[in-house]
């Protein structure tokens, strides 16, 4: 039995509508609305989903860059806002998170060898006259050579600075990683290099990562499990083989549908659901695919449904699913 | 072989900032026939973007220009066409479409008034009959119910029904030749697929001539026929898109094609290429994939190769093949 190091309860996000004060609570922008999952140590769920259905605020929410509206975010067995203060800075430290965009993330002010370190200096977990050869350490470990430390972002590529973000999240000795679309700005050779190296540090430094991306192959390629999000909830969450291979929510079938074939001979008669992502708030009750949905009936007007276990932790969120599933 | 309809050769573009010149495209040689979709695919600052501008005439004055090189359509060279001559062409025989539909809409005209414009200059229509003409090439592109949208602006369009949008003015005028830059890149992947559907369809159906620009090889293998690689400003190998994925040539084109990650690589290690895409200028002589290059010798150094025919059409710049 593996442990189980994250886990997430019921967890919400609303955002209330600016406008006329009766309307907010019900055009309150509910960008996560119900999520639950656990994250087992050592391993890395992959969480996929279109622009907008919830992936970032998720990520921000279990980083504790912000508070969630409802709902429990237990690490290693215990809620998080239960924790006095010092547990609290102790697994703030144990989670860290790599952003998409590493130059907007980074200090234009400050050089790179700083901002790796300044980490180190605010949890003050070095002494001062070690904090560079610390420094030097992380930049040997994600790949960059000792003389970058003086440079400024802007003089580093776009892969050089997302080793950097990944050096300074590296710098507090984290657990788990949070990594929210790390390489979807980065070019395709690019991309692999970080791919690479996230997977290398993974296994050397005995990671957890929960791995955010649109793009279902980067997905594919670094989870072990993999989690799709649609509209603020988890619609289908299995071990990527499953997924891929016998796909259940008609929504990840879309998605694997919608991917560009990997080579010209397959080019397949897709089956794409027509339409888009509506915005959240507008679709009150029922499933949120139900208006994309080939296969919707009426029950899905109805009720919203609940993830559950299709046998081997393969947990999906669909009432036709469920009908036709034999227990 | 089909007619050649757009020929481009020794194109060279290059931009001139305080910091030097910047050769964007730097001696670029293409080939369109008609009805069939050409995908250039390359990494960012390959220059795509600047070629895609040059053949429109759409390079800034004041940024840069058009240096050298032909640009063949329909018997016409369009480096030295006069601008008036330009203009007629563009939007009517030769139009684009942009990766970002949003800056590229006025945001301040109803969609109505800015597809019916296309038909008003472009074909001479009165307003009447650009409307109609309008609401016909909306629900083409798959707009639902277009009489409503005339009266909409961009903004209470979603992303896919605003580059459907930027389509239909594309295509109003059934051009010989449609460039469509990572007309994709910034959508969803659900509405990747609709919006490359489209295109496939309306090429089919008008018998436009594509150029699909993208990074995303993805998007070569689903909707191109020919595939031009592009790296640091040329083009290093051209094909029709099986023997692109099925016999690469190039090591830059194999690198690329190994770079990419998929559920079934899951746990190997990418195979990668080192190093990252150069900017424009950044090399002297020598093959401009040598620095990266894990097959480079001597030659490659010093001397530049060429596009070469391995036979069937197939084209490659390196010495070693
Ligand atoms: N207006 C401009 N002024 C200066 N440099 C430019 C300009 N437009 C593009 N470039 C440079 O030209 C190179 C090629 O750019 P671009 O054609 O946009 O490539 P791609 O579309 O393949 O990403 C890049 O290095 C880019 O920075
Ligand atoms: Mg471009």
């Amino acid at each position: 039995m593996q442990r189980s190091m994250l886990e997430v309860k019921k967890l919400k996000k609303y955002y209330p509508a600016k406008g006329p004060g009766f309307l907010k609570a019900r055009t309150a922008t509910k960008a996560v609305d119900g999520v639950d999952f656990t994250l087992d140590c050592g391993e890395t769920l992959g969480l996929v989903g279109e622009s907008g259905c919830g992936k970032s605020t998720l990520a921000r929410l279990i980083v504790g860059l912000i508070k969630p509206t409802e709902g429990d975010i237990y690490f290693e067995g215990r809620s998080i806002s239960d924790m006095t203060r010092g547990d609290m800075r102790r697994v703030r430290r144990d989670i860290q998170f790599v952003f998409q965009d590493p130059y907007a993330s980074l200090n234009p002010r400050m050089t790179v060898g700083n901002i790796v370190g300044e980490p180190l200096k605010i949890h003050r977990l070095v002494k001062d006259k070690y904090r560079k050869d610390r420094i030097r350490e992380l930049f040997d470990l994600v790949g960059l050579e000792p003389q970058h430390m003086s440079r400024y972002p802007h003089q580093l590529s776009s892969g050089q600075r997302q080793r950097i973000g990944i050096a300074r999240a590296l710098a507090v000795s984290p657990r788990l990683i949070v990594c929210d679309e790390p390489v979807s700005a980065l070019d395709v050779s690019v991309q692999a290099q970080i791919i690479n190296l996230l997977q290398d540090l993974k296994q050397r430094l005995g990671l957890t990562y929960l791995f955010i991306a649109h793009d279902l192959g980067v997905i594919g390629h670094i989870s072990d499990r993999v989690a799709v999000m649609y509209m603020g909830r988890i619609v289908e969450i299995a071990h990527r083989d499953r997924l891929f291979g016998s796909p259940a929510h008609p929504y990840t079938k879309a998605l694997l549908s919608a991917t560009p074939a990997a080579h010209p001979k397959h080019r397949k008669e897709r089956r794409i659901p027509e339409g888009e992502v509506t915005g959240s708030g507008c679709l009150n009750g029922g499933c949120r695919f139900r208006n994309r949905c080939p296969g919707a009936v009426p029950l899905c007007d109805e009720a919203e449904p609940e993830l559950f276990d299709l046998g081997g932790g393969h947990l999906c969120a669909c009432h036709r699913v469920k009908g036709t599933h034999r227990f | 072989m089909g007619e050649i309809v757009l020929s481009v050769k020794g194109l060279k573009t290059y931009f001139y900032t305080k910091s030097g010149v910047v050769p964007a495209v730097d001696g670029l040689d293409l080939e369109l026939e008609r009805g069939e979709t050409l995908g250039i695919v390359g990494e960012s600052g390959c220059g795509k973007s600047t070629a895609a501008l040059s053949i429109m005439g759409l390079i800034p004055s004041t940024e840069g220009r058009v240096e050298q090189g032909e640009i063949l359509f329909k018997g016409r060279n369009l480096v030295t066409l006069p601008r008036v001559e330009m203009r007629k062409i563009r939007g009517r025989e030769i139009s684009m479409v942009f990766q970002e539909p949003m800056t590229s809409l006025n945001p301040v005209l109803t969609i109505g008034r800015q597809v019916a414009e296309v038909f008003v200059v472009h074909r001479g229509l009165n307003q009447r009959e650009a409307l109609k003409e309008t609401i016909k090439m909306l629900s083409l592109v798959g707009l639902p119910m277009p009489e409503l949208r005339l009266r909409e602006y961009s903004h209470q369009l979603s992303g896919g029904m605003r580059q459907r949008v930027m389509i239909a003015m594309a295509l109003a005028c059934k051009p010989d030749v449609l460039i469509a830059d990572e007309p994709t890149s910034a959508l969803d992947v659900t509405v990747q697929a609709q919006i490359l559907q489209l295109i496939n369809e309306l090429k089919e159906r008008l018998g436009t001539a594509i150029i699909l620009i993208t990074h995303d090889l993805g998007v070569v293998a689903e909707a191109a026929e020919k595939v031009l690689v592009m790296y640091a400003g040329k083009a290093v190998e051209y094909s029709d898109v099986n023997g692109i994925f099925d016999n690469p040539e190039h090591p830059y084109t194999k690198g690329l094609l190994a770079s990419i990650p998929g559920h079934k690589k899951h746990g190997q290690r990418l195979d990668v290429m080192e190093g990252s895409t150069p900017n424009p200028g950044d090399h002297s002589g020598g093959c401009r994939f040598y620095p990266r290059c894990r097959y480079a010798r001597g030659i490659c150094r010093t001397s530049e190769p060429e596009l070469f025919d391995l036979g069937g059409g197939h084209l490659c710049a390196c010495h070693f093949v």
